[in-house]
Protein backbone atom coordinates (compact mmCIF):
# COMPACT_ATOMS: atom_id res chain seq x y z
CA UNK A 1 0.00 0.00 0.00
CA UNK A 2 2.31 2.53 -1.00
CA UNK A 3 0.64 4.94 -2.86
CA UNK A 4 -1.66 5.41 0.24
CA UNK A 5 1.84 6.92 2.30
CA UNK A 6 2.21 8.66 -1.15
CA UNK A 7 -1.30 10.02 -0.65
CA UNK A 8 -0.75 10.85 3.04
CA UNK A 9 2.54 12.81 2.21
CA UNK A 10 0.39 15.03 0.00
CA UNK A 11 -2.09 15.52 2.29
CA UNK A 12 0.72 17.09 4.50
CA UNK A 13 2.18 18.97 1.52
CA UNK A 14 -1.40 20.40 0.72
CA UNK A 15 -1.85 21.28 4.70
CA UNK A 16 1.71 23.28 5.11
CA UNK A 17 1.13 24.71 1.71
CA UNK A 18 -1.64 26.29 2.86
CA UNK A 19 -0.81 27.31 6.80
CA UNK A 20 2.28 28.63 4.71
CA UNK A 21 -0.14 31.11 2.73
CA UNK A 22 -1.87 32.22 5.86
CA UNK A 23 1.29 32.73 7.92
CA UNK A 24 3.69 34.62 5.63
CA UNK A 25 3.08 38.32 5.76
CA UNK A 26 4.32 39.25 2.62
CA UNK A 27 3.84 38.64 -0.83
CA UNK A 28 6.75 36.69 -2.03
CA UNK A 29 6.57 34.26 0.96
CA UNK A 30 3.34 33.41 0.26
CA UNK A 31 4.56 32.81 -3.64
CA UNK A 32 6.99 30.86 -2.24
CA UNK A 33 4.99 28.52 0.16
CA UNK A 34 2.33 28.06 -2.70
CA UNK A 35 4.98 26.55 -5.02
CA UNK A 36 4.88 23.73 -2.15
CA UNK A 37 1.54 22.83 -3.49
CA UNK A 38 1.84 23.79 -7.26
CA UNK A 39 4.78 21.46 -7.75
CA UNK A 40 5.37 18.33 -4.74
CA UNK A 41 2.05 18.30 -3.70
CA UNK A 42 0.75 17.60 -7.61
CA UNK A 43 3.83 15.45 -8.38
CA UNK A 44 2.98 12.87 -5.19
CA UNK A 45 -0.86 12.78 -6.14
CA UNK A 46 0.42 12.04 -9.72
CA UNK A 47 3.13 9.68 -8.56
CA UNK A 48 0.48 7.64 -6.62
CA UNK A 49 -1.90 7.16 -8.84
CA UNK A 50 0.78 5.81 -11.19
CA UNK A 51 1.74 2.94 -8.95
CA UNK A 52 -2.29 2.66 -7.97
CA UNK A 53 -3.52 1.56 -11.46
CA UNK A 54 0.11 0.00 -12.27
CA UNK A 55 1.59 -0.06 -15.57
CA UNK A 56 -1.09 0.83 -18.25
CA UNK A 57 -2.44 3.31 -20.15
CA UNK A 58 -4.06 5.25 -17.56
CA UNK A 59 -0.76 5.80 -16.02
CA UNK A 60 0.89 6.54 -19.75
CA UNK A 61 -1.69 9.57 -19.52
CA UNK A 62 -0.75 10.73 -15.90
CA UNK A 63 2.81 10.70 -16.61
CA UNK A 64 2.08 12.75 -19.97
CA UNK A 65 0.14 14.92 -17.42
CA UNK A 66 2.73 14.51 -15.12
CA UNK A 67 5.45 16.14 -17.40
CA UNK A 68 3.15 18.64 -19.18
CA UNK A 69 2.43 19.46 -15.05
CA UNK A 70 6.42 20.31 -14.51
CA UNK A 71 6.69 22.13 -17.56
CA UNK A 72 3.83 24.61 -17.01
CA UNK A 73 3.90 24.72 -13.56
CA UNK A 74 6.16 26.96 -12.98
CA UNK A 75 5.32 29.51 -15.49
CA UNK A 76 2.30 30.82 -13.41
CA UNK A 77 3.84 31.28 -9.99
CA UNK A 78 7.22 33.18 -11.94
CA UNK A 79 4.85 35.11 -14.07
CA UNK A 80 3.02 36.52 -10.78
CA UNK A 81 6.11 37.16 -8.61
CA UNK A 82 8.18 38.75 -12.03
CA UNK A 83 5.22 41.09 -12.35
CA UNK A 84 5.17 41.95 -8.67
CA UNK A 85 8.86 42.47 -8.92
CA UNK A 86 8.96 44.58 -11.69
CA UNK A 87 6.14 46.92 -10.46
CA UNK A 88 8.28 47.82 -7.40
CA UNK A 89 7.02 45.47 -4.83
CA UNK A 90 9.44 45.23 -1.84
CA UNK A 91 11.20 42.27 -1.87
CA UNK A 92 11.72 42.71 1.95
CA UNK A 93 11.38 45.50 4.34
CA UNK A 94 15.13 45.64 5.24
CA UNK A 95 15.64 46.02 1.97
CA UNK A 96 17.63 43.28 0.02
CA UNK A 97 19.77 43.09 -3.27
CA UNK A 98 17.46 44.71 -6.08
CA UNK A 99 18.36 45.32 -9.65
CA UNK B 1 -4.38 47.80 -38.14
CA UNK B 2 -6.03 44.25 -38.83
CA UNK B 3 -3.08 42.45 -41.25
CA UNK B 4 -5.59 41.57 -44.42
CA UNK B 5 -5.17 37.20 -44.65
CA UNK B 6 -2.32 36.08 -47.09
CA UNK B 7 -3.61 32.43 -48.36
CA UNK B 8 0.09 31.95 -49.91
CA UNK B 9 2.16 32.91 -46.97
CA UNK B 10 -0.55 31.04 -44.40
CA UNK B 11 0.81 27.33 -46.85
CA UNK B 12 4.15 28.72 -46.47
CA UNK B 13 3.98 28.74 -42.38
CA UNK B 14 2.26 25.42 -42.82
CA UNK B 15 5.21 23.94 -44.47
CA UNK B 16 7.55 26.06 -41.74
CA UNK B 17 5.45 24.38 -38.55
CA UNK B 18 5.29 20.23 -39.46
CA UNK B 19 7.65 19.62 -36.36
CA UNK B 20 5.24 21.20 -33.84
CA UNK B 21 2.23 19.59 -35.88
CA UNK B 22 4.31 16.06 -35.48
CA UNK B 23 4.03 16.89 -31.88
CA UNK B 24 1.05 17.98 -30.87
CA UNK B 25 -0.56 15.51 -32.88
CA UNK B 26 1.44 12.89 -30.89
CA UNK B 27 0.39 14.54 -27.97
CA UNK B 28 -3.15 14.42 -28.97
CA UNK B 29 -2.81 10.56 -29.07
CA UNK B 30 -0.89 10.09 -25.69
CA UNK B 31 -3.58 11.56 -24.28
CA UNK B 32 -6.71 10.12 -25.98
CA UNK B 33 -5.40 6.66 -26.81
CA UNK B 34 -8.20 6.20 -28.92
CA UNK B 35 -7.22 5.24 -32.39
CA UNK B 36 -10.61 5.64 -33.84
CA UNK B 37 -11.15 7.79 -37.44
CA UNK B 38 -13.31 9.82 -35.92
CA UNK B 39 -10.92 10.57 -32.80
CA UNK B 40 -8.02 10.45 -35.56
CA UNK B 41 -9.54 13.47 -37.58
CA UNK B 42 -10.46 15.58 -35.12
CA UNK B 43 -7.05 15.49 -33.78
CA UNK B 44 -5.54 16.35 -37.14
CA UNK B 45 -7.77 18.68 -38.28
CA UNK B 46 -6.98 20.74 -34.17
CA UNK B 47 -3.41 20.28 -34.50
CA UNK B 48 -3.30 21.37 -38.52
CA UNK B 49 -4.80 24.85 -37.37
CA UNK B 50 -2.98 24.88 -33.79
CA UNK B 51 0.22 24.30 -35.90
CA UNK B 52 -0.81 26.81 -38.45
CA UNK B 53 -1.63 29.92 -36.19
CA UNK B 54 0.80 29.34 -33.56
CA UNK B 55 3.39 29.64 -35.94
CA UNK B 56 1.74 32.37 -37.76
CA UNK B 57 2.79 34.87 -34.34
CA UNK B 58 6.10 33.11 -33.35
CA UNK B 59 9.13 32.34 -35.50
CA UNK B 60 11.35 29.94 -34.64
CA UNK B 61 15.16 31.43 -34.85
CA UNK B 62 16.37 27.79 -35.26
CA UNK B 63 15.28 24.27 -34.31
CA UNK B 64 14.77 23.05 -31.22
CA UNK B 65 16.15 19.85 -31.67
CA UNK B 66 19.45 21.24 -32.11
CA UNK B 67 19.43 22.00 -28.71
CA UNK B 68 17.62 19.58 -26.46
CA UNK B 69 20.06 17.09 -24.14
CA UNK B 70 19.51 13.62 -25.30
CA UNK B 71 18.94 10.79 -22.87
CA UNK B 72 22.30 10.80 -20.80
CA UNK B 73 21.78 14.15 -19.78
CA UNK B 74 18.03 14.06 -19.19
CA UNK B 75 17.81 11.26 -16.89
CA UNK B 76 20.40 12.14 -14.02
CA UNK B 77 19.18 15.51 -14.25
CA UNK B 78 15.48 14.19 -13.70
CA UNK B 79 16.61 12.22 -10.93
CA UNK B 80 18.28 14.84 -9.34
CA UNK B 81 15.16 17.38 -9.75
CA UNK B 82 12.88 15.03 -7.80
CA UNK B 83 15.15 14.93 -4.68
CA UNK B 84 15.72 18.22 -4.68
CA UNK B 85 12.05 18.75 -4.82
CA UNK B 86 11.49 16.43 -1.86
CA UNK B 87 14.51 17.97 0.22
CA UNK B 88 13.73 21.26 -0.13
CA UNK B 89 9.59 20.53 0.62
CA UNK B 90 10.76 19.33 3.38
CA UNK B 91 12.40 21.72 4.69
CA UNK B 92 10.00 24.18 3.67
CA UNK B 93 8.01 22.83 5.94
CA UNK B 94 9.84 23.42 8.26
CA UNK B 95 10.27 26.93 7.61
CA UNK B 96 6.58 26.88 7.66
CA UNK B 97 6.27 25.96 11.22
CA UNK B 98 9.44 28.13 12.64
CA UNK B 99 7.87 30.70 10.32
CA UNK B 100 11.47 32.34 9.83
CA UNK B 101 11.31 33.73 6.29
CA UNK B 102 13.65 36.60 4.88
CA UNK B 103 13.13 36.35 1.58
CA UNK B 104 15.94 38.18 -0.87
CA UNK B 105 16.97 37.84 -4.53
CA UNK B 106 20.29 36.74 -5.59
CA UNK B 107 21.73 37.53 -8.37
CA UNK B 108 23.30 34.51 -10.46
CA UNK B 109 25.57 34.19 -13.49
CA UNK B 110 25.24 30.87 -16.16
CA UNK B 111 27.53 30.21 -18.12
CA UNK B 112 25.56 28.29 -20.24
CA UNK B 113 24.34 30.42 -23.21
CA UNK B 114 22.10 28.45 -25.30
CA UNK B 115 18.38 29.64 -24.42
CA UNK B 116 16.99 26.26 -24.10
CA UNK B 117 19.31 24.91 -20.96
CA UNK B 118 19.17 28.40 -19.68
CA UNK B 119 15.19 27.77 -19.36
CA UNK B 120 15.41 24.54 -18.62
CA UNK B 121 17.66 25.87 -15.46
CA UNK B 122 15.40 28.14 -15.29
CA UNK B 123 12.59 26.62 -14.52
CA UNK B 124 14.05 23.61 -12.42
CA UNK B 125 14.90 26.52 -9.64
CA UNK B 126 11.24 27.52 -9.68
CA UNK B 127 9.97 24.13 -9.77
CA UNK B 128 12.00 23.52 -6.40
CA UNK B 129 10.11 25.34 -3.47
CA UNK B 130 11.08 27.94 -1.64
CA UNK B 131 13.08 29.64 -4.71
CA UNK B 132 11.33 31.56 -7.72
CA UNK B 133 13.22 32.74 -10.89
CA UNK B 134 11.93 36.28 -11.12
CA UNK B 135 14.12 37.29 -13.91
CA UNK B 136 16.60 36.65 -16.71
CA UNK B 137 18.94 38.90 -18.80
CA UNK B 138 20.83 37.29 -21.02
CA UNK B 139 22.38 34.35 -18.92
CA UNK B 140 21.82 35.95 -16.07
CA UNK B 141 19.13 34.71 -13.46
CA UNK B 142 17.74 36.60 -10.56
CA UNK B 143 16.54 34.05 -7.97
CA UNK B 144 14.79 34.79 -5.45
CA UNK B 145 14.55 32.42 -2.36
CA UNK B 146 13.11 31.98 1.16
CA UNK B 147 15.59 32.84 3.31
CA UNK B 148 19.16 34.57 1.12
CA UNK B 149 19.43 37.50 3.34
CA UNK B 150 23.35 36.93 4.74
CA UNK B 151 26.24 36.04 2.70
CA UNK B 152 26.18 31.84 3.51
CA UNK B 153 22.58 31.54 2.89
CA UNK B 154 23.13 33.17 -0.45
CA UNK B 155 26.11 30.79 -0.84
CA UNK B 156 23.97 27.74 -0.21
CA UNK B 157 21.31 29.23 -3.56
CA UNK B 158 23.93 29.67 -5.78
CA UNK B 159 25.07 26.38 -5.27
CA UNK B 160 21.57 24.82 -6.13
CA UNK B 161 21.46 26.62 -9.14
CA UNK B 162 25.05 25.47 -10.15
CA UNK B 163 24.15 21.75 -9.78
CA UNK B 164 21.38 22.17 -11.90
CA UNK B 165 23.57 23.78 -14.24
CA UNK B 166 26.42 21.20 -14.33
CA UNK B 167 24.33 19.06 -16.36
CA UNK B 168 23.89 21.32 -19.28
CA UNK B 169 27.34 22.71 -19.46
CA UNK B 170 29.21 20.70 -22.59
CA UNK B 171 31.67 18.75 -21.90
Amino acid sequence: MIWSLFLILTCIFIVFGIIGIYRFKDLYCRMLSSSLLDTAAVMTLIIALIIRSGFNSVSLKLMVILAFVMLTGPINNHVISRSAYLNDIDVTKHGGDRK
Amino acid sequence: MIKRFNFSRFIRCIKNSYQLFIMLFLGWLLLTLDFSYIEMLVGIVVCFFLAALTNYIYQPVSPVSRYFPGLIVLIPYLTRLIFEIYKSSFSMIIRIIRNDNEPAVSMVKLSISNPLSIALVANSITLTPGTITIDTDGSTLYVLAIKAMSEQDKSIVESSVRSFEAFFKRK
